[in-house]
C-alpha cells in the first residue's frame, strides 16, 4: 500500500470517527467557527479601517511619496513652502520612475467663516486640472445630503477650481457651515506673525465625506493660498507623489533624497512623522533660507496609524484568549476520543499499524475538525462582514466614529487574511490535539485490548 | 357687407393686439430708464459733498443678548475714501474701520492692530455690512432688469433685479429692490448668494433729506434701515440715521494715524 | 435544618473526592476557569482605576457633578471639544443671578458657579517694542549706559531684519513693499539716526524734536516691521474666580498668586505653561532630567534619544533671546563649567546642549541657575499683561487685555492633560470677549434707544408695520443730535483696570453653563432629576446633565471602552460556556456506571443532580479564587509600581503618566461568582443528563 492511499484510509477512518461522536464535535466545531469567524469580523475592520486610512490620507493630504519645504526667513520662523517650486518639481520628474501622477499643492491653514458657523480646516491649495486623481476620488454629495430638503441631485461641478476664488468643501462641513454651492465662505488665517488675512471664495461643489478627516480639509485654487500668505506664485508648498505600485514609495523616497542631495539642496533628517509635527522643531532650528523633507504617506498619517495597531492589539489578545480557551477544549475532546477508543486502537495495532499511524489517526482527526469548522467560521465571517458593509450601518457614538474615522461600519475581507485565519485556527487545533494523539500512539497494543 | 366686416374685425384685432403690446411696454421701464433709477439711486445717497452721520445701531441676536452700537461715519468724496468710528459704548470705542479703495481695515485700540477685512464684514459684529453705511455703487456694479410693479403696504414701486457685474467684489452679487415710484427713494432690498439664496431683507422705512450749508446741494440719507437676517432667521439689526452733516471733511481724518489717536 | 447542611458538607465532599478522581476533566476545566476569573479581576478592576481617575480629572477640574445649560442650545455641551473640535453653539444663560438663586436653594446642592469656554489666541510682546520701550525708559532715566545697551539692542534687532527681508524678497508676492521696508531698515545703519537718541531726555520740547521724529520712526515704522511675538493658543474658561477655589477645592495654585477678589485677570494652567509656554530647550531638558532621574536610559529609549539628539540644534532658542550682556554672563559661565576657552557662544551652547546621562543633571541646575535668568523662560509669565484675542461666531473680532496672576494645579490631578486643559478667567472679562456689554453700558445704550424713539419690528409683520400707513416718506434732517462725543478723543483705558465690579456683577449677568457641585454625589441621577425638576418649576428654560454627558467626547471614550470590554467578556464567556459544556458532558458520559450505581442503591435524582453541580461549584470557588487571588495579587503589586503610558493615548486614559490600579473584594468576588456562574450555566445541561441516567445503565455496563 503506498503512503498516499495509507493516508487516505486515515483520512477517512479520521472523519468517520468524528462523525460518529456528533455532540462533541459539533459543539467544538461550533466554537472553532465562532471564533474564526470573530478572527475573521476583526481582520475586517482592521483592514477596513487601514484601508479607509490610507485612502483618506492619500486623498486629503498626502502622496505616496512627498516632497516638503520649509523656509525660514529668519531663524525664529518658519514657512511651509518650496522656494523654486518648478525646479524642484523638474528634479522630482527627471528622478521618479513609476509614478501615474505628480502634483503641486499649496498648504495652509484657516477659519472658515458664514454667517452660521465658525470652523478651522487645512486649506489644499491645487491646480484641478492637473489633480486628475483627486477628481476621480471626490465623489460629489447630492444636495439632500447636506442640505435640509435639498434636492435629490448633484449640485456643482468639482473643475469649478479653476475659476478663481473658488472652493470645494465636504458635506459634513456644509452642513455645519450652512453653506451650498453658490454661498461665500471667508477664508481668514493667521500667518506666523499674527497677522490675519482673509479672502472669501465661493462654494462650487460639495463633496461625499471621507470619514472623519475630511471635515479638516478643505481645496481651493493654488492662488487662493498665495494670497492668504501674501506669497509668490514662484512657490510652492509640496509636491506629492502618487506611484503606480504603493509599496515602492520608501525606494522612490530614497532616491529621490539622493537626487536633491545632489542637485545641492539641504535635506532636513527623516523624521516618521506629519509635515505639521515639525513646526515647532523647524522654528527653533538656527538656519535660514530653504530645506526639504521627503515623506512617505506612512509618515504622515503616522499620528492616526495607533488607532490600527491599537485595533490589531485588541483582536489578537481577545482571539489568543479565545484561542486558548477552544485549543483546551479540543486537547480534552481528543483525550477523551482516545479513551473511548483504546481497545479499538489496540485491534488496530495489535493488526499492524504503525505508532506514526496512530499518531497521525488523532491528529487527523483534529485537522479535520479544525479545518471544517474554521472554513465554515470564516465563510460566517466573510458573509457577515459583506452584509455590515453593504448595509452602510451607521456608527452610533461619536467616539467609535472618531476611533474608526467613519461614519458607517466599513469591513474588509481579504483573501489572503481568510485564508491565514483558517490556517491559523487549523494549526493551533492540531497542536492542541497532539499531546493526547502522541500518548495514543505510545500505547502499547496489549494494553488497550486489555483495557 | 361681407368685406366691411371682415376689414372691421382685422382692424379691431389689430388694434388691439397693439394695445395689448404697447400697453405694458408702455407702462415698463426700458433698459435706459432702468439704469437711471440706479444711477439716480447713487447720486442720492453720494452727492458730491463730504459727509459725516451719527449712528445707532441695535442688534438682536437669537439666544444671545442684545447689543447696540454708536458710531460716526466719515465720507470724502475726493479721495474716494470712508471711516467708521465707533463712539459708545465704552467698551466698544476707538475702534474704527478705513476703506482705501477697495480695500477696508479694522482697527481694534486693545491690541493696537490694524488688519485687513472684506467686504462682508459685519461691521462691529453687527447684521450691518460697510455698503450699508456708505454707498453701494449700484449703476457701476449691477446691471438691472425691470420685474414689473409691486406694492409694498400702501406704495408702489419699480421692482428690479440686480446683477454683478463680472469682476466686481460685492457681499451679495444679487440684489431685488424696489424703489418708490413717487419719491424714487429705495423702500426694500433683498439680497442673494450666487446661489440665489435669500441671505438678508432690507427695509428703509424713511428718508431724510439733507442739505448741505451752503445750501449747494442735497442729499438724501436713510433715517432708518431694518435688516433682517434670513439665514440665522431671528436676527435684526436697525441702523438709525441720527444726525447727517454735508460739509467738508479734513484728508488728515482719512488716515491710520487719526484712528489710532482716538483711543489714546 | 442541620439535617440539610449535613448533606450538603457531605455532597462537597463527594464532590471533592468526584473532582480529584477525575483528574482530566478538572483540569481542563479548572484551567478554563482560572483563567476566567483572572481576567474578569484583572479587566475590571482596570477598568474602574481608569474610569475613576477620568471622573476625578473631569469632576474636580472642570465639570463639578452637573452641568447647566440651554434647553434650547443647537449643539451639546461639550466641555473638552465637539466633534468637529469647534466651538459648540450651547446658547446662553440670561440670568445667572436667578439660576443660582433657584439652585442653591436646594439643600443637596453645595454650589453653583456661571461659566463660558472660549478659545483665543494671545499675542506676545514682540522683543522689538520691549527694545524701544527699554531705549525710552534709558533715555528717561539718563543713564549713559543703559542707553547704550538699548541702542546696540535695536540696531542688532535691525540687522536680523534685514536679513528677514532680503530672505522674503525670494518669496514673497509684493516685491516693492519689501523694498520700502528694506530702505527703512537701512536708516538704522545710519549712525546719524541715533545721535539725538544717544543724549539722554531733556525734557525740552524744541531740543527733542529730533529725538522725538526718531523714536517716533522706530515705533511706527520700525515696530510694524517685527514680528507680532509668537501666537499662543488659549483655551479659557470664564468663571466666577473668587467662588472657583472653595467649590473646586483640588486647586491649588503654584506661581505667583490668586486673582485678587472682583478683580480682572488670567489664571494660568501650570501643566500648559510647562508644556507649551515654556522655552522649548528648558522644556527639554525638565523632561531629559525627569526620564533620567526616573531610571531609564536615553540610549534605552528611542523617543527620549530623538529628543536629546535634536537638542542641541534648537540653541538659537536661547541664544536669541540674550541681549549683549546677558550672553557675555553667559559666555564666562559655560567657558568656565565646559573647561573650554576660546569658543563662541554658539559653540558652547551646541555642546553644553549635548546632553547625556551623567550630565543632564548638573547642567539642568547650570541652565536655571545662569542661563534661565536672562531669557523668557516662560512666554507669557506671572505678572504680564496679554492681550487676548477672539472671534466671534459671526468671525468679528474681539481683544480684552488681561494680566497673569498667577499659575495653578489641581492636586493629584498635576499630571492629567483633561485637568490643565483650560485657563481660568474672570467673568467680566470674559463677557467683554463674547461682546455681551454689563449693566452700565446696557443702561447708557438704552437711554440712547429711548432718546431715538425706537421699537422692535419682527419679521413677519415689518412690511405692513414700516409701509401699511402710507403718507410722505422723506422729511428734512435735522441737526439737533450733536457729535459731541466723536469729536473728543476718547480716553481709552487699555487694560480697563478702572472697572471693579462686585460679586453682583458677577452673578448678574450671561452665562454659556454653570457647574453644580453637590453635597453628595453618589447618586448622581437622583440629584440630576431633582435638580431639573426644580429649574422646570422655575421656568428658567435649562436642562441639566451629568458630567459624562457634558464632557463630549471624552466621555464617550470611557463608555465605549466600557462597552467593548463587556462584549469581549461576554465573548470569552460564551466559548468558555461551550468548552465547558463540552468537557463536562463527556466526562459525565464517563460516569454513567457510577450515576447509575449511586441511583439503583437508591440515590433520588435530585441528589445527583445536586452532586453534580456541587462539583461545578466547589470547582468554580476553587479555581475561581485561585485565579482571582492571583489577578489581585498582580493588581496590587502594580497598584505599588504602577504602568506607565508609553503612548499618548494611554497617558490620557491613565490620567496621567502611570496608572496606579486598584483592586478591591468587591473585584474578586465578582471574579470568582461570575466565573462560578458560567460553570453551573454550562453544567445544567449534563447535570440533567446525569440525573436521567436510569440505574439499569449501571448494570449493563457491567464495569
Amino acid at each position: 500500500m503506498n503512503s498516499i492511499n495509507r493516508f487516505l484510509i486515515i483520512v477517512r477512518i479520521a472523519a468517520r470517527n468524528l462523525v460518529q461522536a456528533p455532540r462533541r464535535t459539533l459543539w467544538l466545531a461550533l466554537a472553532i467557527a465562532m471564533v474564526t469567524a470573530l478572527l475573521v469580523l476583526f481582520q475586517g475592520i482592521s483592514e477596513g479601517t487601514r484601508g479607509h486610512l490610507l485612502r483618506s490620507a492619500t486623498t486629503l493630504s498626502a502622496g505616496h511619496v512627498n516632497v516638503s519645504g520649509f523656509y525660514k526667513t529668519t531663524p525664529t520662523d518658519v514657512t511651509p513652502l518650496i522656494e523654486d517650486g518648478a525646479r524642484a518639481r523638474r528634479i522630482v520628474e527627471e528622478n521618479t520612475t513609476g509614478a501615474v501622477q505628480i502634483v503641486d499643492r499649496q498648504r495652509g491653514f484657516a477659519s472658515l467663516i458664514t454667517a452660521g458657523a465658525t470652523m478651522q480646516a487645512g486649506v489644499a491649495g491645487v491646480d484641478i486640472e492637473d489633480e486628475t486623481i483627486l477628481a476621480d476620488v471626490l465623489q460629489l454629495a447630492e444636495e439632500s445630503e447636506y442640505v435640509d430638503d435639498g434636492r435629490q441631485e448633484v449640485v456643482g461641478d468639482i473643475q469649478g477650481l479653476s475659476r478663481p476664488n473658488t472652493a470645494v468643501i465636504f458635506a459634513g462641513q456644509a452642513r455645519r457651515l450652512d453653506a451650498r454651492v453658490g454661498d461665500t465662505i471667508t477664508l481668514r488665517t493667521q500667518t506666523f506673525r499674527g497677522q490675519a488675512n482673509t479672502v472669501d471664495v465661493t462654494v462650487v461643489a460639495v463633496a461625499q465625506d471621507i470619514g472623519l478627516l475630511s471635515n479638516f480639509a478643505i481645496f481651493v485654487p493654488s492662488r487662493v493660498v498665495l494670497d492668504l500668505y501674501d506669497l509668490s506664485d514662484q512657490t510652492t508648498g509640496a509636491l506629492l507623489i502618487y506611484l503606480e505600485d504603493i509599496d515602492r514609495s520608501e525606494e522612490v523616497m530614497d532616491t529621490l533624497r539622493a537626487a536633491f542631495l545632489s542637485e545641492d539642496y539641504t535635506l532636513l533628517e527623516h523624521q516618521p512623522e506629519p509635515f505639521f509635527a515639525k513646526f515647532e522643531t523647524v522654528s527653533g532650528e538656527d538656519w535660514t533660507g530653504q530645506r526639504l523633507d521627503l515623506t512617505t504617506w506612512e509618515d504622515e498619517i503616522s499620528f492616526l496609524t495607533w488607532i490600527v495597531t491599537a485595533l490589531d492589539t485588541i483582536a489578537f489578545l481577545l482571539i489568543g484568549i479565545l484561542a486558548i480557551i477552544i485549543a483546551v477544549g479540543m486537547m480534552n475532546t481528543m483525550w477523551i476520543s482516545v479513551r473511548e477508543r483504546t481497545p479499538e486502537l489496540g485491534t488496530v495495532r495489535a493488526i499492524g499499524m504503525t505508532r506514526t499511524g496512530v499518531l497521525l489517526l488523532f491528529a487527523v482527526e483534529a485537522f479535520l475538525l479544525g479545518l471544517a469548522a474554521s472554513l465554515a467560521g470564516a465563510a460566517l465571517g466573510t458573509a457577515v462582514a459583506a452584509a455590515i458593509t453593504a448595509a452602510q450601518i451607521p456608527i452610533p457614538s461619536d467616539a467609535v466614529r472618531a476611533i474608526l474615522l467613519n461614519d458607517i461600519f466599513v469591513l474588509v475581507v481579504g483573501l489572503k487574511q481568510v485564508l491565514g485565519a483558517v490556517i491559523a485556527m487549523t494549526l493551533v487545533m492540531g497542536l492542541a490535539a497532539f499531546f493526547p494523539a502522541w500518548r495514543a500512539s505510545r500505547m502499547q497494543p496489549v494494553e488497550a485490548i486489555h483495557r | 357687407m361681407q368685406r366691411f366686416i371682415t376689414l372691421i374685425t382685422i382692424l379691431a384685432a389689430t388694434f388691439i393686439t397693439t394695445l395689448a403690446i404697447g400697453i405694458p411696454s408702455a407702462l415698463a421701464l426700458s433698459e435706459a430708464e432702468v439704469q437711471e433709477v440706479l444711477k439716480e439711486l447713487d447720486d442720492r445717497r453720494q452727492s458730491v459733498s463730504d459727509y459725516r452721520a451719527l449712528i445707532y445701531i441695535d442688534q438682536v441676536e437669537e439666544g444671545q443678548s442684545d447689543t447696540a452700537y454708536e458710531l460716526v461715519v466719515y465720507r470724502r468724496q475726493s479721495s474716494d475714501r470712508t471711516v467708521l468710528l465707533f463712539t459708545r459704548p465704552r467698551a466698544e470705542a476707538g475702534k474704527g474701520y478705513l476703506r482705501i479703495d477697495r480695500n477696508l481695515f479694522l482697527y481694534d485700540p486693545t491690541v493696537g492692530n490694524w488688519e485687513r477685512r472684506t467686504e462682508r464684514e459685519r461691521i462691529g459684529g453687527t447684521g450691518g455690512q460697510r455698503a450699508d453705511f456708505d454707498s453701494m455703487n449700484l449703476s457701476e456694479n449691477f446691471t438691472a432688469t425691470y420685474e414689473g410693479e409691486d406694492t409694498l403696504g400702501a406704495y408702489t414701486a419699480h421692482h428690479l433685479k440686480l446683477t454683478a457685474r463680472e469682476g466686481v467684489d460685492v457681499p451679495y452679487p444679487i440684489l431685488e429692490i424696489w424703489v418708490d415710484k413717487e419719491s424714487g427713494n429705495l423702500l426694500k432690498q433683498e439680497d442673494y448668494a450666487l446661489s440665489e439664496r435669500l441671505m438678508r431683507t432690507l427695509y428703509y422705512p424713511n428718508w431724510q433729506r439733507i442739505r448741505s450749508e451752503d445750501g449747494e446741494s442735497t442729499a438724501y440719507f436713510p433715517r432708518e434701515i431694518r435688516i433682517f437676517d434670513e439665514v440665522e432667521t431671528g436676527n435684526r439689526t436697525t441702523m438709525v440715521f441720527r444726525s447727517v452733516e454735508l460739509e467738508e471733511q479734513p484728508d488728515h481724518i482719512f488716515t491710520r494715524a487719526w484712528i489710532e489717536s482716538r483711543s489714546r | 435544618m442541620n439535617r440539610h447542611l449535613e448533606r450538603l458538607g457531605m455532597l462537597i465532599f463527594i464532590g471533592i473526592r468526584n473532582l480529584r478522581s477525575q483528574r482530566t476533566k478538572t483540569l481542563i476545566v479548572g484551567f478554563i476557569m482560572v483563567f476566567g476569573a483572572f481576567l474578569v479581576v484583572t479587566t475590571t478592576a482596570l477598568l474602574d482605576s481608569i474610569e475613576d481617575g477620568m471622573t476625578r480629572s473631569i469632576t474636580g477640574s472642570l465639570a463639578g457633578h452637573l452641568q447647566l445649560y440651554s434647553a434650547d442650545a443647537e449643539d451639546d455641551l461639550a466641555l473638552f471639544g465637539g466633534q468637529l473640535f469647534d466651538n459648540q453653539n450651547i446658547g446662553i444663560i440670561e440670568d445667572f443671578a436667578e439660576v443660582r438663586r433657584v439652585v442653591e436653594g436646594l439643600d443637596e446642592v453645595e454650589a453653583v458657579l456661571p461659566m463660558g469656554l472660549g478659545r483665543g489666541t494671545a499675542l506676545t510682546s514682540s522683543p522689538t517694542d520691549e527694545a524701544i520701550d527699554a531705549l525710552r525708559q534709558a533715555r528717561l532715566e539718563g543713564d549713559p549706559l543703559e542707553i547704550e545697551a538699548a541702542i546696540e539692542r535695536l540696531q542688532q534687532i535691525g540687522a536680523l531684519l534685514k536679513t528677514e527681508f532680503e530672505n522674503r524678497l525670494s518669496v514673497a508676492s509684493d516685491v516693492e513693499e519689501i523694498d520700502r521696508a528694506l530702505a527703512d531698515i537701512e536708516t538704522l545703519e545710519d549712525p546719524e539716526f541715533w545721535e539725538p537718541l544717544r543724549v539722554p531726555d531733556s525734557g525740552d520740547l524744541f531740543d527733542e524734536a529730533d529725538a522725538r521724529d526718531s523714536m517716533e520712526f522706530l515705533s511706527t515704522r520700525i515696530a510694524s516691521l517685527s514680528e507680532d511675538g509668537r501666537t499662543l493658543f488659549l483655551r479659557f474658561l470664564g468663571t466666577d474666580t473668587g467662588r472657583f477655589p472653595e467649590a473646586f477645592d483640588r486647586l491649588k495654585v503654584v506661581r505667583g498668586e490668586k486673582i485678587p477678589p472682583f478683580e480682572r485677570g488670567l489664571l494660568v494652567s501650570e501643566r500648559t505653561a510647562q508644556r507649551y509656554f515654556k522655552n522649548r530647550v528648558a522644556r527639554d531638558l525638565d523632561a531629559i532630567r525627569d526620564e533620567v532621574e526616573g531610571g531609564t536610559l536615553i540610549a534605552e529609549n528611542p523617543s527620549l534619544e530623538s529628543r536629546v539628539q535634536a537638542l542641541p540644534e534648537q540653541y538659537n532658542r536661547v541664544l536669541i533671546e540674550l541681549d549683549p550682556r546677558g550672553a557675555a554672563q553667559v559666555r564666562e559661565a559655560l567657558q568656565e563649567h565646559l573647561g573650554s576657552e576660546d569658543q563662541t557662544l554658539t559653540q558652547l551652547l551646541r555642546e553644553f546642549l549635548a546632553v547625556d546621562d551623567q550630565t543632564i543633571g548638573p547642567r539642568h541646575d547650570l541652565f536655571y541657575e545662569v542661563i534661565a535668568p536672562h531669557i523668557d523662560l516662560y512666554a507669557i509669565d506671572v505678572g504680564d499683561t496679554v492681550a487676548v484675542r477672539t472671534f466671534t461666531r459671526g468671525g468679528f473680532l474681539r481683544a480684552a487685555n488681561v494680566k497673569i496672576w498667577g499659575t495653578f494645579e489641581f492636586s493629584g490631578l498635576e499630571d492629567a492633560d483633561i485637568a490643565g486643559s483650560a485657563h481660568l478667567m474672570d467673568m467680566v472679562t470674559f463677557r467683554d470677549l463674547m461682546g455681551v456689554f454689563g449693566e452700565e453700558e446696557m443702561a447708557e445704550l438704552r437711554a440712547i434707544r429711548e432718546d431715538v424713539g425706537l421699537r422692535d419690528v419682527q419679521r413677519d409683520s415689518a412690511e405692513d408695520e414700516l409701509f401699511g400707513g402710507g403718507g410722505s416718506l422723506v422729511d428734512d434732517g435735522d441737526s439737533s443730535v450733536g457729535f459731541g462725543l466723536a469729536d473728543e478723543a476718547v480716553s481709552f483705558d487699555r487694560d480697563r483696570s478702572s472697572f471693579t465690579y462686585d460679586q453682583q456683577a458677577i452673578d448678574q449677568g450671561i452665562a454659556l453653563n454653570a457647574a453644580v457641585i453637590l453635597r453628595d454625589a453618589s447618586d448622581l441621577r437622583a440629584s440630576q432629576a431633582l435638580v431639573q425638576a426644580a429649574v422646570d418649576e422655575a421656568d428658567l428654560g435649562l436642562q441639566v446633565v451629568d458630567w459624562q454627558s457634558a464632557s463630549g467626547i471624552v466621555g464617550q471614550f470611557i463608555a465605549v471602552i466600557r462597552v467593548t470590554l463587556f462584549i469581549a467578556m461576554g465573548i470569552i464567556f460564551l466559548i468558555a460556556l461551550v468548552i465547558i459544556n463540552n468537557a463536562v458532558v463527556m466526562a459525565t458520559m464517563e460516569r454513567t456506571s457510577e450515576i447509575g450505581t449511586l441511583r439503583a442503591i437508591g440515590a433520588p435524582r435530585s441528589t445527583v443532580l445536586t452532586m453534580i453541580l456541587v462539583e461545578t461549584v466547589v470547582l468554580g470557588v476553587v479555581a475561581g479564587g485561585i485565579g482571582a487571588f492571583g489577578a489581585a495579587g498582580l493588581l496590587l503589586y502594580f497598584g505599588q509600581v504602577g504602568i506607565g503610558a508609553t503612548n499618548d493615548v494611554l497617558r490620557f486614559l491613565f490620567s496621567g503618566p502611570r496608572l496606579y490600579p486598584m483592586v478591591t473584594v468587591a473585584h474578586v468576588l465578582a471574579g470568582v461568582a461570575a466565573i462560578t456562574a458560567v460553570g453551573l450555566i454550562s453544567t445544567l445541561y449534563p447535570a440533567r443528563l446525569a440525573a436521567r441516567i436510569q440505574p439499569v445503565t449501571a448494570m449493563r455496563r457491567g464495569e
